[in-house]
């Protein structure tokens, strides 16, 4: 689904992200952790097209990503979140929603200016989809409540269902869970596996909370410096000796492997 | 919170407009003409700046092509031509819009608002040297709209037109901002990384705002030299650009209501306190007084305009709230 190859980021003296390969293949959920400033943002925003790569290739669906804009990669059927809430604040949720399938409205400029039935029409039908997304999770009651006003675990939540509405292959989350109640985590947790499972969704996130990352991904890439440090499933990645200096250090690294405490 | 005209209200405004002009001094009647010529300036102006967060400081320039266009062409044609004038007004100056658009690809706000601060200079300084064309200082004289070669009576054929594209460009900018363009713009004015990654793009969206931007306000610009009788490349200056700005700050950004509570605010303000201070002298005194600390009150008391605070007022009397809400 998406093919990461030798991909390399450069900001000034800095390598933001050094020589980065991996694939994430159709219904897997894959995270992406590290410590920070290993360079995960700038990963989901070479891939959302928001950079652009000093070298290597980004391949989704078969196409290459580096010759698409970033308002074009939804409509290839990748959509990102973002970690300080992308959603918009002095709009409705049911509009946020709306926003979310923006390209597949096809009425033009005229039948919407001059309200002719093909726009309404397409409006209406819009907007019903967007409900039943809302009645899904059952927040239907909050569809014309301004998102600004919203506790912060519904707004991720809202996010996310937004970035559902276009019906996409592959979800990007961006710390889908920072900040949140454990039980705002076991309901995003949910909501990740059962719209994996449904509708045969590749993600890749990115979440500080090691126990919801190693419970909800089928493999873990771990990051470092802008390099793979490691990857594999859960079990793999927390026993990988790099992966646990890069985290607690060289002295953790040892206690770990002698079995003392 | 959608603040949207329905049904019956149209109907209820619509009777009252119309009967206006024949219960009113034709003084009154002239100055309503122009208040809702400024009611599309204020709306053309609100889509740009409110909705779309692309600030303006030159919207006069777009007044002033609109007001030339139609002004020399049912000068040099004949009132007759005045129907074809009034759209091709708004659309020659619509795509005059892009000459912004180009720089708001790149500008942030600040940058942005210098641009076309430098946009409506431009605009009035060619207007003033090109007196071959614009007869600089005597102004060009307009002909009475005529249908066929029958003249109408100015006053009241103009405000009758001018109310009958207040109510349709009211109600097109309504369906606009009700949809996925509206919704764009705001977007874009709130988050540009987020508009971007949810497939809006920024160049054709900001393209639509200019233009329609500047087609609302080409429609005033031919409305304003026909309802006046003359154009004058004066009139065009920085103060009324400054004049648009307050008119939807005063009466509410992004809000519809608010271009139009605005424009009329600012617009009728003058003449009314004209009926209270005779002496000019006074009223020069009184007027920048009020004017100054008007928008001062508002910027302070009422952040979201006088639309806003109505609204806002109306929470706590339902009777109210569901005039202005509709719910």
């Amino acid at each position: 689904m998406l093919i990461i190859e030798d991909l390399s980021k450069q900001f000034g003296g800095l390598r933001a992200v050094d020589h980065v390969s991996f694939q994430v293949n159709s219904g897997e959920i894959v995270g992406l952790i590290g410590p920070n400033g290993a360079g995960k943002t700038t990963l989901f925003n070479l891939i959302s097209r928001f950079l652009s790569p000093t070298s290597g290739r980004i391949e989704f669906d078969q196409k290459n990503l580096l010759e698409k804009k970033a308002s074009q990669i939804v409509q290839l059927g990748l959509v990102r979140t973002f970690q300080n809430m992308g959603l918009f604040p002095y709009l409705s949720v049911l509009d946020n929603l709306l926003i979310g399938q923006h390209p597949e409205f096809s009425a033009n400029f005229f039948q919407i200016a001059l309200g002719l039935p093909e726009a309404r029409r397409e409006e209406r039908a819009r907007i019903e989809q967007a409900q039943a997304l809302l009645r899904s999770l059952r927040i239907e009651a909050l569809q014309s409540a301004l998102v600004s006003g919203l506790p912060y675990g519904t707004q991720k939540l809202i996010e996310i269902a937004r970035a559902m509405m276009s019906q996409p292959k592959m979800l990007l989350l961006d710390e889908p869970v920072a900040g949140m109640t454990s039980a705002e985590k076991e309901q995003i947790k949910k909501l990740i596996l059962r719209i994996s499972e449904n509708k045969n969704l590749s993600v890749l996130l990115i979440d500080h909370d090691m126990s919801f990352v190693m419970e909800l991904c089928d493999r873990i890439i771990v990051l470092s410096f802008g390099q793979v440090l490691a990857q594999g499933t859960p079990e793999e990645v927390q026993r990988n000796p790099a992966v646990i200096e890069a985290y607690l250090g060289e002295e953790a690294r040892h206690l770990v492997e002698t079995g003392k405490d | 919170m959608r603040f949207s005209i329905s049904g019956s209200r149209w109907l209820f405004a619509a009777v009252i407009v119309i009967l206006l002009p024949f219960l009113l001094p034709g003084y009154w009647t002239y100055q309503l003409s122009l208040a809702g010529a400024n009611i599309l300036a204020a709306l053309g102006l609100n889509l740009l700046t409110g909705y779309a967060g692309q600030i303006s400081l030159g919207h006069a320039g777009f007044l002033a092509i609109g007001s030339y266009i139609a002004a020399l062409m049912t000068a040099s044609l004949g009132g007759g031509w005045f129907w074809a004038a009034l759209p091709l007004a708004g659309i020659i100056t619509g795509l005059t819009g892009l000459i912004l658009f180009i720089p708001a690809l790149r500008l942030g706000t600040i940058y942005l608002a210098i641009a076309t601060l430098g946009f409506g200079a431009a605009v009035s300084q060619v207007l003033i040297r090109i007196s071959v064309v614009t007869n600089t200082y005597e102004g060009i004289h307009v002909p009475i709209p005529a249908i066929g070669s029958i003249p109408l009576e100015r006053n009241i054929a103009m405000y009758l037109i001018t109310a009958g594209l207040v109510f349709l460009l009211v109600w097109v900018a309504q369906n606009v901002i009700y949809s996925k363009l509206g919704r764009a713009f705001i977007a874009i004015r709130d988050k540009e990384l987020a508009a971007e990654a949810m497939g809006i793009s920024l160049p054709r969206y900001k393209a639509y705002a200019f233009v329609l931007s500047a087609l609302y306000t080409g429609i005033a610009g031919a409305l304003h030299a026909h309802i006046v009788g003359i154009t004058q490349a004066e009139v065009f200056n920085l103060g009324t650009s400054i004049q648009l700005f307050s008119m939807i700050v005063l009466g509410g950004l992004a809000t519809l209501p608010g271009s139009i509570v605005g424009a009329l605010f600012l617009s009728l303000l003058p003449e009314l306190l004209k009926l209270l201070v005779t002496s000019q002298n006074y009223y020069n005194a009184i007027y920048g007084v009020m004017y100054g600390g008007l928008l001062v009150v508002v910027i302070i008391f009422m952040p979201y305009g006088i639309w806003g605070a109505l609204v806002r007022a109306s929470v706590r009397f339902p009777k109210l709230r569901k005039f202005f809400v509709g719910a």
